[in-house]
Order: C-alpha cells, then sequence, then structure tokens
C-alpha cells in the first residue's frame, strides 16, 4: 500500500481526534483535579470507553493473536482471567472512589503516602510505576512504526511511525487533560471494536465460510491448539508459564495506576457501575475477536516462524482487501495511542503530586500544575527516545512491567483492609519486590520454574506483613481513615 | 445478610472460580480438542464473573 494513502488516513484521523480533544476541553476549569481527574465528573458510559480504550494496548490484536497462534486456547484462558481481575473493582472501587473524593487524592500513589502517612512511600511507588510504564510504552509505539513500516512495504520508515504515534498521544493529553484524553479514547475504543469485529468476520467468513468452518478446521488439522496445555511439550501453557503471564495479570486494576486512577473518576457510584460492566463487556467481545484472529492466522498461515507476525501476515493476505488492511493498521494504532496517552497524563500526575510535592511542600497547585503539564511531552519524549533505540532493555522492562507493578498490590490491600500495615512495610516490599521482578526478568532466572511474576507477588507480600508486624503503623490517620469508610460504605450498601 | 457476610460469600465465591479457571482446563480438556471444551469453559467463566460483579455492584446507592 503506498505511503501517501496510508499518512492521508492518519492525518485525517488526527485531525477528527483534535476536534474531539477541543470540544472535550470546553468548560474545562482550573486546577489539579480538572486537569488530571476531570474534575471527578466522567458519566458511566465515557468512563467504561476511556477505561477499556486504556487497559487495551495494540498488544490485543498483535501480541494475544500472537499467543493464540503459537500456543492455542490457553490464550483465552489468560486472557479471561485477566479480564476477571475487575471483581477486585466491586471490593476496591467504592473504596477508592470515597477516599478519593473525601481526602482530594489526585493519584493512587498520593493515597498510599496519606493511608501510611509518609511521602517517601509516595514517591518512591511512582518512580517504581515510571520505570516499569516508560518502557512499555516504548513497546507500544515500537509496535505501531514497525506496522506502519510493514504495510508501507518499508516506504514510511520507523522513526516516522514512531514521531506519528508520538504527537498523537502528547497532542490530546496536552490539549485538555483528563477530559480530552477520555473523550478521545472513547472514540478510540469505538473505532478498535468496531473495526476488530468487522475485520474478523470478514476474515473468518472469507476464510472458512463461517465460524463454524474455523472451529472444524481447527479440531482437523490443529487439536492440540484446543486443549490444555496446548501444542509443544511440555505444552506452551504449561501451569508454570500459563500461572505466570496469568497471575500478575488478574491484579491489574489494581497495580496498573494509570487504570487505578480512573476508580477517581466517575461522577457516582452508579456511573462507576456502568464502567465497571461496560469495560467487562467491551473485554470480552474484544478479546474474542482477538482470539478468532489468532486462530485464523494459524490455520491459513501454518509455518509463521514468528508468532508476532501472525497479525501484519494475516493482513498481507488476498482474502483481506487492503482498505480493510489499513483500517485494522488504524484499529491497531488507536489501541496503542489510547494506551499510552493515558499512561503518559498519569505519571504526569505522579511527578507532580507525589514526587514535586515532595521536594517543594510549600509549592501550590499552579506549580504543580505547570510542573504536571510541563512532563506531558517531557514523558512522551522519553517514550520517543526509548522506542528509537529498540533496546533489548526496553523488552525486558516492559515483560517485566505487570510483575514490576505487581508489587504495589499488597500495600493497595493493606490501605482498606489491614489496619497494622505500615509504611516500611509497603516501602520494603515494593522495593524488593520490583528489585526481584526485574533481575529474575532481565538475568532469565525463574527458580523452581515460577516466572518473575509470581516470586515478586511472594515477596512482596511476605516483606509487607512480616516488616509491618515489626513496625508501627500510623495510629490516629489508621482509625480516621478505616472509621470514615466504614460509614461511608454503609451508607452506600457497598461490600 | 450483613455487609460482612456478603462481602465474606463473594471473596469465597470469586477465589473458587478463579482458582477453577486455573486448575480444571488442565484435568477437564486436555484430550478435549473441540470448540466446546476449554474454549466454552473459559467463556462461561467470564459471564459468570460479569454476571456476579453485576449483581454486586448493582446494590450500590447513589
Amino acid at each position: 500500500m503506498n505511503a501517501t494513502t496510508i499518512y492521508a488516513v492518519i492525518i485525517l484521523y488526527f485531525i477528527l481526534g483534535t476536534i474531539v480533544a477541543l470540544r472535550a476541553r470546553r468548560g474545562m476549569g482550573r486546577g489539579l483535579s480538572e486537569f488530571f481527574l476531570a474534575n471527578r465528573a466522567i458519566g458511566g458510559i465515557v468512563a467504561a470507553l476511556t477505561y477499556s480504550a486504556t487497559t487495551y494496548s495494540a498488544f490485543m490484536l498483535v501480541g494475544l493473536a500472537g499467543l493464540t497462534y503459537a500456543g492455542g486456547v490457553g490464550a483465552l484462558g489468560f486472557e479471561l482471567i485477566y479480564l476477571s481481575g475487575l471483581v477486585l473493582v466491586a471490593f476496591f472501587g467504592p473504596r477508592f472512589w470515597l477516599v478519593g473524593k473525601k481526602y482530594n487524592y489526585i493519584t493512587p500513589m498520593e493515597m498510599l503516602a496519606d493511608r501510611y502517612q509518609s511521602k517517601l512511600l509516595g514517591a518512591i511507588a511512582a518512580i517504581a510505576a515510571i520505570i516499569f510504564l516508560i518502557p512499555y510504552s516504548a513497546v507500544q509505539l515500537v509496535g505501531i512504526g514497525t506496522l506502519m513500516g510493514g504495510l508501507s512495504g518499508g516506504a514510511i520508515p520507523f522513526v516516522a511511525g514512531l514521531i506519528v504515534a508520538t504527537v498523537f498521544a502528547v497532542s490530546w493529553a496536552w490539549i485538555g487533560g483528563m477530559r480530552a484524553v477520555a473523550w478521545t479514547d472513547s472514540m478510540q475504543a469505538l473505532v478498535m471494536l468496531t473495526i476488530a469485529l468487522f475485520s474478523v468476520v470478514l476474515i473468518v467468513y472469507r476464510g472458512f465460510g463461517g465460524f463454524g468452518g474455523l472451529f472444524s478446521a481447527l479440531e482437523t488439522n490443529y487439536p492440540q491448539w484446543l486443549t490444555m496445555p496446548g501444542p509443544g511439550t511440555p505444552g506452551y501453557f504449561n501451569p508454570h508459564s500459563f500461572i505466570g503471564l496469568s497471575m500478575p495479570w488478574f491484579f491489574f486494576c489494581l497495580s496498573n495506576p494509570q487504570v487505578s486512577q480512573r476508580l477517581f473518576i466517575p461522577k457516582s457510584l452508579k456511573h462507576m457501575r456502568t464502567m465497571v460492566m461496560g469495560f467487562m463487556i467491551f473485554g470480552f467481545i474484544y478479546t474474542l475477536i482477538s482470539i478468532t484472529w489468532g486462530f485464523s492466522a494459524r490455520v491459513l498461515l501454518p509455518g509463521l516462524a514468528d508468532a508476532d507476525a501472525a497479525t501484519p501476515s494475516l493482513l498481507a493476505l488476498e482474502i483481506v482487501p487492503k482498505g480493510v488492511a489499513l483500517i485494522v493498521m488504524l484499529g491497531i494504532t488507536a489501541a496503542a495511542i489510547s494506551t499510552v496517552n493515558s499512561i503518559i497524563l498519569t505519571l504526569s500526575s505522579m511527578v507532580s503530586r507525589d514526587v514535586f510535592k515532595r521536594l517543594k511542600p510549600d509549592a501550590d497547585e499552579d506549580q504543580e500544575l505547570m510542573v504536571g503539564k510541563i512532563f506531558v511531552p517531557l514523558f512522551a519524549v522519553a517514550i520517543f527516545f526509548f522506542a528509537s533505540l529498540r533496546l533489548g532493555l526496553i523488552v525486558v522492562l516492559s515483560v517485566a512491567s505487570s510483575a514490576g507493578l505487581l508489587v504495589m498490590v499488597p500495600a493497595l490491600i493493606g490501605t482498606f483492609f489491614w489496619k497494622r500495615g505500615t509504611a516500611a512495610g509497603a516501602i520494603t516490599s515494593i522495593l524488593a519486590g520490583g528489585f526481584v521482578a526485574f533481575f529474575f526478568q532481565f538475568s532469565d532466572i525463574f527458580p523452581l520454574g515460577w516466572w518473575p511474576g509470581v516470586w515478586s507477588g511472594i515477596i512482596a507480600t511476605v516483606l509487607f506483613i512480616v516488616v509491618s508486624l515489626l513496625t508501627k503503623p500510623p495510629r490516629e490517620k489508621t482509625d480516621e481513615f478505616f472509621g470514615y469508610l466504614d460509614e461511608a460504605l454503609k451508607e452506600k450498601n457497598a461490600i | 445478610m450483613s455487609l460482612d457476610q456478603q462481602r465474606k460469600f463473594w471473596v469465597i465465591f470469586f477465589v473458587v472460580i478463579v482458582l477453577a479457571a486455573f486448575i480444571l482446563p488442565y484435568y477437564l480438556f486436555s484430550n478435549l480438542p473441540k470448540f466446546y471444551g476449554a474454549f466454552l469453559f473459559w467463556s462461561i467463566f467470564a459471564i459468570v464473573a460479569i454476571i456476579s460483579v453485576g449483581i454486586i455492584t448493582s446494590q450500590w446507592r447513589e
């Protein structure tokens, strides 16, 4: 496909997104809560769509399809266990929302810092999140650069793809903060789902005559891809790899700050309910689409050396019209951009609230907001820089991100459910757990066969409990925090 | 049921179904290469999780 057509579609898409962002900015007030949380006034449908677009990145149609291509139905189990992690929002959602509103928390790290009475804890948690999320974002941009290059037959250079993605990610976040991100995310979520649904139906009917044809082809030619642990010995999804992949992601709605920050933004608990239910239904459909995409590639393109090439190779087949391939690329780009710009906004809010405010305690809100806004383009440049280097380390850190961010979970559970938790316990668990996740991933060490995410989770939990029991909790704050929550939860009838 | 009892019930319920989602496919579907094997099992698991969250959140008050 020629580069001019691709550029034209991308420019049109950018103009459309910018119009949405500018409209979203209308009526925007001043202040941190307004810029980073849309003044906690996002309606349920938009909240559901921004939650979906933020959570589902280019990984779905590229990585998950590749995982299905290589390992079969276990990829569906992994992704649906990940989706079922949203049951945690039934317990944590009202708690986040209530304390966020009462204490005016902007970031989840700020909540940790206040609950455990330690600004150092907030800063450490924020820096740990930055270390893991910048490489994770860089991988998204690498995906876009590679995809555009592949689709144009090399006419669009890799760096040009990166620049396009970076400009998209930074512009809308900078124009209108969370309001613009939430509304452009909503647009992109609809683009992602519509395009993916249309294209997968097209491929299944053109390639197999329907879904029955696809499954009978799998049952006949690739039966192992429909069983556990899948193809190979001891099986692609043996218990070690399946649990190692799924366990850290089960907790993503708590461990990933760009996702957990969204628990602060709904207008009310009724809107939060719409957000959670909308996301789960969106996620279920999008997961089935991505898995079907991977299965289709397995049957139509059996000999690929690199499973991650399943989607680009599928798009190059004769049965896929060129126009469809182009809009699928747009859908994947939308998935990546909507994840990256949310991460950039969250990381910027953490720098202004959890790091800058700690370094300069007398800073007023305008100064904090200015720092946050400055860091939006700075993070975008950092992510672009990381992506353009194409270092192996980026992949290591990106893969380690789920294991590394998992170490936040014990402290977050303690925030709401354990009065004995202490800042020392939380800091120790985050630092030691994060180090274990990175070291095991970097060194490719899997003790007893278990993956880094399993070990970082176990070590962080044990350290949080042991160190907390050896140190003193902030009694006064704890009693006040739990006392308020008990009353508020009763009033809202939330479990 | 008090809120406390409800919370305990749902925690136990979710622990059981998530553990089942991790463990059962290895025993039930290692020799069942069919659409109605692991594929359908996990799809039903996700639908049960979605309905459960719907039931819990429907009780939230404004």
